[in-house]
This record gives structure tokens, C-alpha cells and sequence, in this order.
């Protein structure tokens, strides 16, 4: 496999992992239901991209 | 070799972290916006690889299905906590029923089937945050399960 894409797959992952990390710590001092909220802020985003994504693929 | 350091990592911190909260309405709630986040970073990987060619239009279909299915679990389980914790937010058996309902539906066989690309460095990172995700779950149970004084 082409070590340029190893490294690039690994930089994107590391990103990844470091915006959960960044989540779950900025939730800390947090009640239950304001991380509720928060969650359901990022699941209505989700469903908001996988819409969007749908619509271009043509799929329901 | 390192492909497995960056499944484990993630699947080692998010169990860490759960686990460190004490409080049961707390720990589900938190679990779900993990869930949430990693189905974000999935999504946002299965667009990236596309764009640039490393996923078909027709895997696509089937990695955006997962993430749909996955996102509608997580919103159902957060319908699930909240009426889990406006019944009794101390008790764990509520909390533990809902994390297990979004964990088996993760793991669904036939859905996880169907999540193959032909490309192998996009398969790592598909893989990669579908089991982040599953993980994620997994460690919301785990978490409850461990909570002292849980009913």
C-alpha cells in the first residue's frame, strides 16, 4: 500500500479520535440532560448530512 | 500493525471514560454523544473517500444506509435514556436495557455485512469508525454494568 496514504488514513483517524476525546471532555462539568442535549444536537446533524447525501446519490 | 494501535486506541479511551463517570444517567448520556460524535467522524470519512475516488457511488449507498441506521438507533436510544431517567436517573437497569437495544442494532450481522470497499485504505478507515462506534455502545453497557450501587 502507498505509505503516503498509510500516513494521510492515519493523520485523518488521529483528527477523528481527537474531536471525540475533545467532546467528551468538554462535557465533563456538564448535568445529564444538557449532554442529552448536546447529543441530540449531533445526531440532528448527522440525519442532516446523511439527507443530503441521499438526495445527491438519488436513494431514499 | 499500526492500523490496530488506532482501533484499540480509541476503543481503550472511550471504555476509560465511561467508566470513570459514576453518576448512571450521566454515563448514558455521555455514551450517547460519543456514539454521535463517532457517526459524525464515520459520515464525514465515507464523503472525504468519495469525493476523492476511493469509494463507488454504489458502496456508498450501502455506508450511508449503515450511518442512517445507526443515527436513527442513537436518537431512539436517546428517547430511551430520557425516559429511563425522568423514572428512576439512579437505577442502572433502565439505562443498561436502552444501551443494549442500540448496541445489538450496531451489530447488526447484515448490516455490517454490507459495508465492504473495494479500496483497502478506505476499508481501514470505514472499519475503523464502525467499530468505533460499536465500541462506543459496547462501553455505555459496560459502563452501567460497573457503576456501584446499580440496580
Amino acid at each position: 500500500m502507498d505509505p503516503v496514504a498509510v500516513v494521510n488514513a492515519a493523520i485523518l483517524a488521529l483528527n477523528s479520535i481527537l474531536k471525540i476525546i475533545g467532546s467528551i471532555h468538554a462535557s465533563g462539568g456538564m448535568t445529564a440532560d444538557q449532554i442529552i442535549a448536546q447529543a441530540q444536537t449531533q445526531t440532528d446533524a448527522n440525519s442532516a448530512a446523511i439527507a443530503a447525501i441521499k438526495a445527491h446519490l438519488g436513494v431514499s | 500493525m499500526k492500523r490496530k494501535y488506532l482501533v484499540v486506541f480509541p476503543v481503550v479511551l472511550i471504555l476509560l471514560t465511561l467508566a470513570a463517570c459514576t453518576d448512571a444517567y450521566k454515563t448514558a448520556a455521555r455514551g450517547a454523544d460519543t456514539v454521535a460524535v463517532s457517526i459524525g467522524e464515520y459520515i464525514s470519512n465515507v464523503d472525504a473517500d468519495t469525493k476523492s475516488g476511493l469509494v463507488s457511488t454504489t458502496e456508498e449507498v450501502n455506508l450511508i444506509r449503515y450511518a442512517d441506521v445507526a443515527n436513527k438507533l442513537n436518537g431512539q436510544y436517546l428517547g430511551c435514556i430520557k425516559a429511563a431517567g425522568n423514572a428512576n436517573s439512579t437505577a442502572t437497569a433502565g439505562f443498561i436495557a436502552c444501551a443494549s437495544t442500540l448496541r445489538d442494532g450496531l451489530n447488526d450481522p447484515t448490516l455490517l455485512a454490507s459495508l465492504h470497499v473495494s479500496n483497502p485504505t478506505s476499508q481501514a478507515r470505514i472499519q475503523l469508525w464502525t467499530n468505533a462506534v460499536v465500541t462506543a455502545a459496547q462501553g455505555i453497557v459496560t459502563a452501567l454494568q460497573s457503576i456501584k450501587g446499580g440496580k
